[in-house]
């Protein structure tokens, strides 16, 4: 169960070995301090498809162990959990993830064991997909919103709250260009919500054919949610 | 702080699956089975969480292996993992977890190592404590914004399209009016419910 209205969920777990996670744990520290890259974080902001993510590194000692009749882990390697919400399919996240920030993947991924670098594509698809698990269960609140879909719908509610009290007041003719004004402020900001019949069918196998076939079946002049 | 980002907060949980099995079915069965069982949605139980923006369950059954020349690992317990995206602090959201959606932790957690049960708060809270990962480096889009603002901005988008569809070709003194029409039907529209929009 990955999927939840427009959003996928990805949980993947990648081996390390103990002393490369101390580097990790810096590099995320010095971007969590200082930010992530400005063109990475440029090119994330202008790709606007994850909702919420996490790594999470487990240290090979530190899987919890809360009774003596549960065995002791006795591990090679500490484990980076990641965990993504995200529109589109698996393969565009993965796909633009390469493209756009093949870098910034890079410094995260490096680390790991048997990590083949973000490109080409084909190698570090299966290394991603090797590493993926099934979610058993999965639970969005805003199913029938995308992350771009959110962040417009913020900056309308931000704009129109501004606009009802400047606009209190104003004559019939003084409203008008102030709210054609407005209105072009807030033009990007109409995206139509709703569930994507994309993220409903989606299926592995033939990912692609279903989008198309999809959005070939669209009715014509539909606003189409980002 | 590395489990917060914003306002919101990035919950990790490890909860080691108890051994043995039920009929001859292992605990890690037994969990899926009855995940299978939630419904999705606005029905779900998650969804009477009004500061849970997403969450996931995911047993582990071990870490992949990666071949030669890597080592080979094996976990010695399965693992539930659950993963949640809310706003505010950790032990709000628990007790809100086990008083709203008490039915869905009971069913899962029960064929967990020491799960307590709900009884007792305190100990659910100190197990989940226990069961908890830092969260390294957590991420969010709109992480400064509660899930109330955002379903609140959803809706009202949704209304502001309808509205200028409706008034279309409507100028002056009929465009001021329809949208005083529009500042009235914000100011009275409900908030939607988790899960609905």
């Amino acid at each position: 169960m990955d999927v939840a209205g427009k959003s996928f969920a990805i949980t993947n777990t990648t081996p390390m070995p103990p002393w490369k996670t101390w580097i990790l744990r810096l590099i995320f520290l010095v971007i969590g301090k200082l930010g992530v890259p400005k063109k990475d974080q440029q090119n994330l902001v202008n790709l606007s498809f994850i909702h919420f993510a996490r790594w999470v590194i487990i240290p090979r000692g530190g899987f919890p162990r809360l009774s003596n009749a549960q065995p002791v882990e006795s591990l090679n390697y500490d484990y980076m959990l990641f965990c993504s919400n995200f529109n589109g399919s698996w393969k565009q996240y993965i796909d633009a993830f390469s493209e756009v920030i093949p870098g910034g993947m890079n410094n995260i991924w490096r680390w790991s064991v048997g990590y083949p670098g973000s490109q080409p594509l084909t190698p570090f698809l299966a290394y991603i997909e090797q590493n993926q698990y099934d979610n058993d269960y999965y639970y969005n609140a805003t199913p029938g919103a995308s992350t771009t879909d959110i962040l417009r719908a913020l900056d309308l509610q931000r704009k129109l709250t501004a606009f009802v009290p400047a606009s209190r007041g104003l004559s019939a003719v003084e409203f008008e260009p102030a709210f054609d004004r407005f209105l072009a402020s807030v033009q990007n900001d109409l995206a139509t919500t709703g569930m994507d019949t994309v993220a409903i069918a989606f299926d592995f196998s033939t990912e692609t054919d279903v989008a198309d076939a999809d959005h070939d079946a669209r009715p014509a002049g539909r606003a189409t949610a980002a | 702080m590395p489990n917060r980002f914003g306002q919101a907060y990035a919950l990790t949980i490890l909860s080691p699956v108890a051994g043995g099995h039920t009929h001859g079915a292992v605990h890690a069965l037994d969990i899926r089975a009855a995940l299978n069982r939630v419904p999705h949605g606005a029905d779900s139980p998650l969804a009477r969480l009004p500061m849970l923006h997403f969450a996931r369950f995911t047993v582990i059954d071990d870490v992949r292996l990666q071949g030669i020349p890597a080592k080979e690992d094996h976990l010695r317990s399965k693992y539930l993992v659950f993963v949640a995206d809310f706003d505010g602090d950790l032990d709000p959201f628990l007790d809100s977890l086990a008083s709203n959606a008490c039915d869905l932790v009971s069913s899962v957690w029960q064929y967990c190592e020491a799960f307590p049960g709900l009884t007792d708060r305190a100990q659910f809270r100190s197990y989940m404590h226990r069961c908890q990962v830092t969260s390294t480096f957590p991420f969010g889009a709109y992480a400064g914004t509660p899930l109330r603002d955002v379903l609140r901005a959803v809706d009202t988008q949704r209304r502001f399209i309808r509205f200028l569809e409706r008034s279309q070709g409507a100028r002056g003194d009929a465009l001021q009016r329809d949208f005083q029409g529009l500042v009235g039907e914000l100011a009275n529209a409900p908030l939607p419910a988790p899960g609905t929009v």
